[in-house]
C-alpha cells in the first residue's frame, strides 16, 4: 500500500512535469437526459401566446390593462421561442451524433429550419409562423424518439393551443 | 500503437472502478473480450475516452460506464468500431 502511494505520487510528479495523457470517463457531463418534450412545450406556449394576442387585437382593449396584458404575451412568446431553440441546439449539439445524422440525412436540414422557424415566430404574431414552428418542432421530436428505438404517436396535446403533441409510446 | 501506454483518468463514470485523478496502463496486446475495460478514441469528439465493454459483434463493441448514472456511452452513442480501441486496460495505479 505505502509503495502504491509512492509510485502514484511519483506518477503525479512526471504528469506535472511532462503532461500524461488524459482519459475522460464520459464526455461532456453529461446527464445523458435528453428529451424533445421542452422542444415542444415552448412552441406550444408561442402559439398559445399569438392566439391571446390575436383575442386581444380583436377585442381593441387599449385601455393599460390591455397593453400590458400585450406586452406580457409578446415577452413570454419572445421567451419561449428562445427557449425553444435552446431546446432543439441542445439535442443538435449534444444528443444528435453522426450516427444518427447517417441515418437521417435530412436531420442538419431539420435543425437548421426549426430554428429559423422560431425566429420567424419571434418577428411575428401570425398563428400560422407557430404552427409552423410546432410542426418544425415534432419533426424533430419523432426523430429523437426513432434513435431511441421507440414508437412515436402523435395525439391530442390537452393544451388550450389545441394542437398535438409527439408521446414515446412507452411500455407499461 | 504504442504496445504499453499510460493515461490519467477523468471524470467519474467508471466509478468506483476508476475515479478521476487515477492513472492506468493500457496495452495494445491480446485480445477483448467483454467486461475488459478500454481505452478507445471517440471518433467524433477527438477525445480518448474509458469505458468497459459490454459485448461485441463482428468488428462492433458496446461500451458502458460503471457508473451508469453518470456516462454517456454506448447507449447515446451507439458502438464503437474495434479499430478505435487504444488498448486494454492492465493496470490501475
Amino acid at each position: 500500500m505505502k509503495n502504491q502511494g509512492i509510485v502514484r505520487m511519483a506518477i503525479n510528479a512526471i504528469d506535472k512535469a511532462i503532461g500524461i495523457e488524459k482519459v475522460y470517463a464520459h464526455c461532456d457531463i453529461p446527464c445523458g437526459i435528453y428529451d424533445p418534450h421542452l422542444a415542444q412545450v415552448a412552441a406550444h406556449t408561442v402559439l398559445r401566446m399569438d392566439m391571446l394576442i390575436a383575442d386581444l387585437v380583436k377585442a381593441n382593449d387599449m385601455t393599460p390593462d390591455g397593453r400590458n396584458k400585450m406586452i406580457r404575451y409578446t415577452t413570454v412568446k419572445e421567451q419561449h421561442a428562445e427557449l425553444c431553440k435552446h431546446e432543439i441546439r441542445v439535442l443538435w449539439g449534444d444528443y444528435f451524433k453522426p450516427e444518427h445524422a447517417a441515418t437521417n440525412p435530412k436531420l442538419h436540414e431539420m435543425v437548421w429550419n426549426t430554428l429559423k422557424a422560431a425566429s420567424k415566430a419571434k418577428q411575428s404574431t401570425n398563428i400560422d409562423d407557430a404552427k409552423a414552428l410546432l410542426v418544425a418542432v415534432q419533426e424533430i421530436a419523432e426523430a429523437f424518439w426513432k434513435t431511441k428505438g421507440v414508437e412515436a404517436i402523435k395525439a391530442k396535446s390537452f393544451y388550450p393551443s389545441g394542437e398535438t403533441f409527439v408521446y414515446p409510446k412507452v411500455q407499461v | 500503437m504504442k504496445p504499453f501506454s499510460i493515461f490519467g483518468v477523468r471524470d467519474r463514470s467508471m466509478e468506483p472502478s476508476y475515479s478521476d485523478g487515477d492513472y492506468v496502463i493500457a496495452t495494445s496486446f491480446g485480445a477483448i473480450r467483454p467486461g475488459d475495460v478500454i481505452v478507445f478514441n471517440h471518433a467524433s469528439l477527438r477525445v480518448k475516452l474509458i469505458k468497459r465493454v459490454s459485448r461485441i459483434e463482428d468488428k462492433k463493441l458496446f461500451v458502458l460506464g460503471d457508473n451508469s448514472l453518470e456516462s454517456d456511452d454506448s447507449r447515446s452513442f451507439g458502438m464503437i468500431d474495434r479499430s478505435d480501441v487504444v488498448g486494454k486496460v492492465i493496470l490501475k495505479i
